[in-house]
């Protein structure tokens, strides 16, 4: 078939003619599998949400959390699974509007991209935007200008989808005003509180009682199993004081990191951008590298014009007013081509038009800042901290697996593995108590697990050696062993009883508050101590929520109204309602704006959710849990 | 000519053969797969340019919800639904008017965009999204029993508690204080279904629930 081929031109050329028409319809990236890297935390729809990516989040929402709190945060928040999830639903989220956005073609302007740069006060001095102000705050932030502007057009374009869907609900009016007045309505209340105390002396707890609670609540009476424990910790810090480095090491790691140790080269360039998409038709191509030329032959005619062309005709909006300077940046910040070229340069060099996504640039480099370079003394301290801490968690993981078979070969002491790795026995002095997870102070449930076995209990045997994280392993041994033990009606007939009294007490108060309710709702009288009067909002919670609850759920055509709420544990209490004002809000009354758009704001987030969820039917949503889990320092 | 082998003679025999009967068939599906891709990429360049105008309409419309400019909105939003009503502009551009008009106090102008959301928008959700805004609409302009009849569906599952919520308002309005206490009670059970950290909504629907059994309207 070969052979055919090769001599029938016509059927070879009708065959690739279909080739190249399935790329037309599908786009040659569908050739292309890209299945499950790793370092993904997530994949949207098929396109992935890097770990590098998620960290940076992670990042920022710290940076953010820590602002609005004044750095007031337990670090505790941040080390939340929950705290990670939420930081990662946030970017699928995001990722799924911008994918729906590229579905549907959503674009930003070049105009609107720079009103909105010209509008983030963090870029404006004295209510201006200032071009020096708009470069230091990317640097401080590690983006360049073109990154930036494509980052902020990215958002800008899910921020289109977004504001429909979520900020443009509207609520009824009618129903804004009810909200209001409720809050704001006041009702005069007076109190009688029925108090457990007042039924405690009368009680009496029979024998038979108190014995039938205790039968029904014996295991909250027993102690639980415990022990004391002898313990062996074998972890990379305690081996990192064991380790020795030599000299000759020092100096070799030097020579291969010494590169790393300074600061890398940056350069400072400025650049002209003729754009066109990379997808762009030929034409358009032809025509933008027409131009680009002939833009390159004025500068090539006069090298001192490139700051003015870049001002008239760069395409690139962040830094065509500043005469196309991008500032200086480091390897890693540009697109690839780009940064080829900016690194090819010498200093006042012009390049030859440069191809990049965005379309063809003109670059001249204006300085040059050389790597610096720390001498050997210099960076001893560092090297010496980083190969003790490698040299050390080498170790670890040589001895721990000869540690493990020790404590598990001679399981009737800790001794010999203490001995072959110069290791302290240490002893727990409190008893820990059966259903603890944390251990000698390590909180390990398979450590807790381990001790209180068959075969650490009853058999006296050394536990296995647990990796209880962070380079470390513990293996300990019972050295005192109280089984549980249920103890007897006798032994804690004192406390059943008085714990028997309180309940029956507080049933005896709730029962007689619920009577009195009753007899009054009927119009009975009542001879009751009311307290004196208290005047209560809604809005202004001042009693816990059920009795909040209690007093304005009651009907109000016929005053005096009753009511009353069960108080766990603290008896019940019984309410009279006075008097009920009620609040007509005037159509005008500012309060019913800020209570509209709070309204309107939580209800657009309902909607929000329920097209994102629709949008997750759409984009398959892959979390990799694995890389989600991993700490980046861990 | 000379060079060929009998094999290759024969084989370039079958050729001709098959090219023969079914040559007329490879042309007319080359050509078939052809025009449909020029067209397709006319296509795909039309939806390009039409998207771009609209996408400089919405900007508009954007900016006139931010300075609460109810014509400005109107128009920009008009002209976007009348030009290019195929483009995912017009639903986003429509549910954008419809909200500064209500807030003006509009409601004709609030209810009409939202209508051909309901009508219109290629996303299920976004009609059922519209529907709900569009009921609040009605429950202004004091049509219950239009708002009453958009909420007559079962909604999807995430719209729950905004569904029976507002159902609750409309029942209100009808005076049925009882069915609207179980509406308002239908959207509290929705919302406990599912926690999402932050949300307060339930709170605002259990004051009105509230206000219904303190016997206040």
């Amino acid at each position: 078939m070969f052979e055919a081929v090769r001599n029938n031109k016509r059927i070879a050329q009708a065959i690739l003619a279909l080739i190249s028409v399935t790329f037309a319809f599908f786009g040659i990236e569908s050739y292309l599998n890209n299945n499950g890297a790793a370092g993904e935390v997530a994949t949207v729809g098929g396109t992935p949400i890097s770990a590098y990516e998620f960290e940076q989040a992670v990042r920022e929402q710290q940076d953010r959390i820590r602002a609005s709190n004044e750095g007031q945060v337990d670090p505790a928040t941040f080390q939340d699974p929950l705290f990670r999830r939420a930081v990662l639903d946030n970017l699928v989220n995001q990722r799924l509007l911008s994918l729906f956005a590229s579905e549907h073609r959503l674009s930003v302007s070049d105009e609107q991209l720079r009103q909105t740069i010209a509008g983030i006060p963090a870029f404006q001095e004295d209510g201006q935007f200032s071009n020096a102000r708009y470069q230091a705050a990317l640097r401080g932030q590690g983006m360049n200008d073109l990154s930036f502007q494509e980052r902020l057009r990215g958002e800008l374009a899910y921020q289109q989808v977004l504001s429909a869907m979520g900020e443009a609900a509207m609520v009824p009016k009618a129903a804004v005003s009810r909200v209001l007045s409720a809050q704001l309505e006041e009702r005069t209340v007076h109190m009688v509180r029925f108090e457990p105390e007042t039924y405690l002396k009368s009680l009496e707890i029979s024998p038979e009682a108190a014995k039938a609670y205790y039968e029904a609540n014996i295991e909250s009476y027993a102690v639980p199993a415990r022990v004391k424990l002898s313990y062996l910790v074998l972890s990379a810090d305690t081996l990192k004081s064991k380790v020795t480095v030599s000299d000759d090491e020092l100096r070799a790691e030097y020579e291969q990191t010494k590169l790393n140790l300074g600061s890398p080269e940056e350069r400072k360039a400025r650049h002209i951008l003729v754009q066109v998409a990379a997808d762009a038709s030929e034409a358009d191509v032809a025509a933008a590298s027409k131009k680009a030329e002939a833009l390159l032959a004025e500068i090539k005619a006069d090298g001192s014009r490139f700051e003015a062309i870049a001002k008239t005709a760069s395409d690139d909006p962040g830094s065509s007013a500043n005469g196309g300077d991008l500032g200086f940046f480091g390897r890693g910040a540009m697109l690839k081509p780009f940064e080829d070229a900016a690194f090819s340069l010498a200093v006042g060099e012009v390049s030859e038009l440069v191809r990049s996504d965005f379309g063809f640039h003109i670059i001249r480099v204006d300085d040059i800042r050389k790597a610096t370079i720390p001498s050997f003394e210099e960076a001893r301290g560092q090297l010496e901290a980083t190969l003790r801490e490698r040299a050390a968690s080498r170790r670890f993981a040589e001895s721990a697996e000869q540690f493990a078979n020790l404590v598990y070969e001679q399981p009737d002491s800790l001794e010999p593995a203490a001995n072959q790795f110069g290791l302290e026995i240490r002893s727990t002095e409190d008893w820990i108590e059966k259903g603890a997870t944390t251990v000698a102070g390590f909180e390990s449930p398979a450590l807790a697990e381990a001790v209180f076995s068959q075969s650490a209990i009853a058999s006296k045997h050394n536990t296995d050696a647990i990796d209880i994280g962070n380079n470390t392993i513990v293996a300990a041994r019972v050295t005192s062993h109280e089984p549980a033990q249920r103890r007897s009606f006798d032994e804690v007939k004192a406390e059943v009883e008085s714990q028997l009294r309180q309940q029956q007490a507080a049933e005896a108060a709730a029962k007689a508050g619920a009577d009195q309710l009753a007899a009054l709702t009927k119009g009975e009288k009542a001879d009751l101590s009311w307290g004196d009067p208290i005047k209560l909002q809604r809005g202004l919670p001042m009693l816990p929520p059920n009795a909040m609850t209690s007093v304005f759920a009651v009907a109000s055509d016929s005053l005096p109204a009753y009511t009353g709420v069960s108080v766990p544990g603290a008896g019940y209490a019984l309410f009279r309602v006075d008097a009920v004002k009620k609040v007509t809000i005037d159509d005008k009354d500012p309060r019913l704006e800020t209570m509209t758009d709070q309204y309107a704001q939580l209800m657009g987030a309902q909607d929000l959710r329920a097209f994102l969820s629709a949008l997750r039917e759409r984009y398959a949503v892959k979390i990799n849990a694995a890389a989600l889990a991993t700490d980046s320092n861990g | 000519m000379a060079v060929y082998d009998l094999e290759e003679q024969e084989q370039l025999a079958e050729l001709k053969a098959w090219w023969a009967q079914y040559g007329w068939m490879v042309t007319t599906v080359a050509v078939i797969a052809a025009v449909a891709s020029v067209s397709w990429q006319g296509w795909q360049w039309y939806q390009r340019k039409q998207t771009a105008e609209a996408a400089a309409l919405y900007s508009v419309v954007q900016k006139a919800v931010v300075d609460n400019d109810a014509a400005a909105a109107r128009q920009a939003a008009g002209q976007i639904l009348e030009n290019f009503s195929g483009t995912a502009y017009a639903p986003l551009a429509a549910l954008m008017s419809a909200k500064v008009q209500q807030a003006a106090g509009d409601t004709g102008n609030a209810a009409l965009p939202l209508e051909w959301v309901t009508k219109n928008a290629s996303e299920p959700v976004m009609r059922d999204i519209a529907r709900l805004r569009l009921a609040a609409v009605r429950l202004d302009a004091g049509d219950t029993a239009a708002a009453l009849a958009l909420l007559s569906d079962e909604p999807p599952p995430a719209l729950k508690v905004r569904h029976h919520d507002l159902r609750g308002d409309a029942l209100v309005a009808d005076g049925k204080i009882d069915d609207a206490r179980k509406a308002y009670q239908a959207a509290l059970d929705a919302a406990d279904a599912v926690i999402v950290p932050g949300d307060r909504s339930a709170e605002i629907i259990r004051i009105k629930l509230e206000a219904l059994m303190g016997g206040a309207r």
